[in-house]
């Protein structure tokens, strides 16, 4: 193994321990646990079995093998992009839902209050005051 | 019939807009949505209800806080109305005619139906707007962005506005065809000033509308 090969596989490794002690512990959802362990055991295979790629770029008409690694980054950094860009969305849905309750629960009291320009006509209306 | 009007740093002009809606209105409501300004408190000297989202989200969840805000008051009717002064207050009873009358649920103001000095960009704007509209909601409105809006109180109970930010406009237009609400346009003068161009909305916000509306209908 080369020097590149050992603290590749090494540092591919500390991450497989991670996160399957993660999943184990409950820290992480296991669907997503498991897609992030698959991507690391993926790494590790790279590293260890470089002419693997070269073949996989044969099958799928690309040049080179390194070529085939580093447009799978790519794609999966945008797809895992993109879904972030959802959940942030989501969340901002989230954090709109809160705001808008919190300020409903401190209007009743407003209301209650006044506000209105017609003093004790009845809400279901009538003509306003001229 | 309340009147809403969400509000997002308004306060040179807040006070006169809750004035000439009040001759109208039983009840005024002003979302203030995070403003760093004074705008609460001079919708408060001015009279209205003030409600706060603490944080700023959009015109879109102000509308939704305000509407039902007025369906907590009671209101039988509740119109939306804009904060910047482009609206115009005598339009409030004609987009209330058409409820009171049953001729509809749902009143839509119309700049193209009335007399409105829009600037050709903003025309141009509006105008794709409305082709698009036609063709993803199938509603055939002739202003899609007009923030001069009124609703029966059961259509108002009934409209989900999940789009928090000027994507609304769109998604209560597929609320009313979801739901088979029975609509009128009607019309309405749109006063442009200085005031109001700086604060609308520019050309580029279009296409961050129409990607929130797209995203946000997949998403669903």
């Amino acid at each position: 193994m080369t020097l590149f090969q050992t603290i590749a596989v090494g540092a591919f490794g500390i991450l497989l321990v991670l996160t399957l002690s993660m999943i184990s512990r409950g820290r992480t959802p296991l669907r997503a646990g498991l897609a992030w362990s698959l991507l690391w055991i993926a790494g590790l295979l790279t590293v260890l079995f470089p002419d693997f790629t070269k073949t996989l770029a044969n099958i799928v008409g690309i040049n080179r093998g390194v070529d085939v690694v580093l447009y799978s980054a790519l794609f999966a950094g945008l797809a895992g992009f993109f879904a972030i860009y959802l959940r942030f969305r989501k969340l901002e849905r989230n954090v709109t839902v809160l705001t808008q309750e919190l300020a409903l629960m401190n209007a009743a009291s407003q209301i209650s209050k006044g506000g209105r320009n017609d003093q004790g006509a009845e809400m279901d209306d009538p003509e306003p005051a001229p | 019939m309340a009147v809403v009007i969400p509000a997002f740093n308004e306060e040179t002009i807040i006070g006169e807009v809750i004035r000439g809606v009040q001759r109208y209105s039983h009840l005024t409501i002003v979302v203030d949505d995070g403003s760093s300004d004074g705008t609460a408190s001079a919708a408060e000297r001015a009279g209205a209800v003030v409600v706060r989202h603490v944080l700023n989200r959009g015109q879109g969840a102000s509308l939704l806080t305000g509407i039902r805000c007025a369906l907590l008051a009671g209101a039988s009717y509740v119109v939306t109305f804009d904060a910047d002064g482009q609206h115009q207050p005598e339009d409030v009873e004609a987009l209330l005619e058409p409820l009171r009358s049953g001729r509809a649920s749902v009143t839509l103001g119309s700049r193209f139906l009335g007399r409105s000095d829009v600037p050709a960009t903003r025309r141009l704007i509006l105008r794709l707007a409305t082709v698009f509209t036609r063709m993803v909601s199938g509603i055939p409105v002739t202003d899609t962005h007009n923030g001069l809006r009124g609703f029966t109180r059961e259509v108002a109970a009934r409209i989900q506005i999940r789009q928090d930010r000027m994507a609304h406009a769109s998604e209560i237009l597929d609320e009313i065809r979801k739901l088979e609400l029975r609509f009128v346009e009607v019309p309405v003068s749109i006063r442009y000033s200085e005031y109001s161009r700086r604060k609308g909305q520019s050309s580029l916000g279009a296409l961050r509308i129409l990607w929130d509306y797209l995203l946000g209908r997949w998403n669903r």
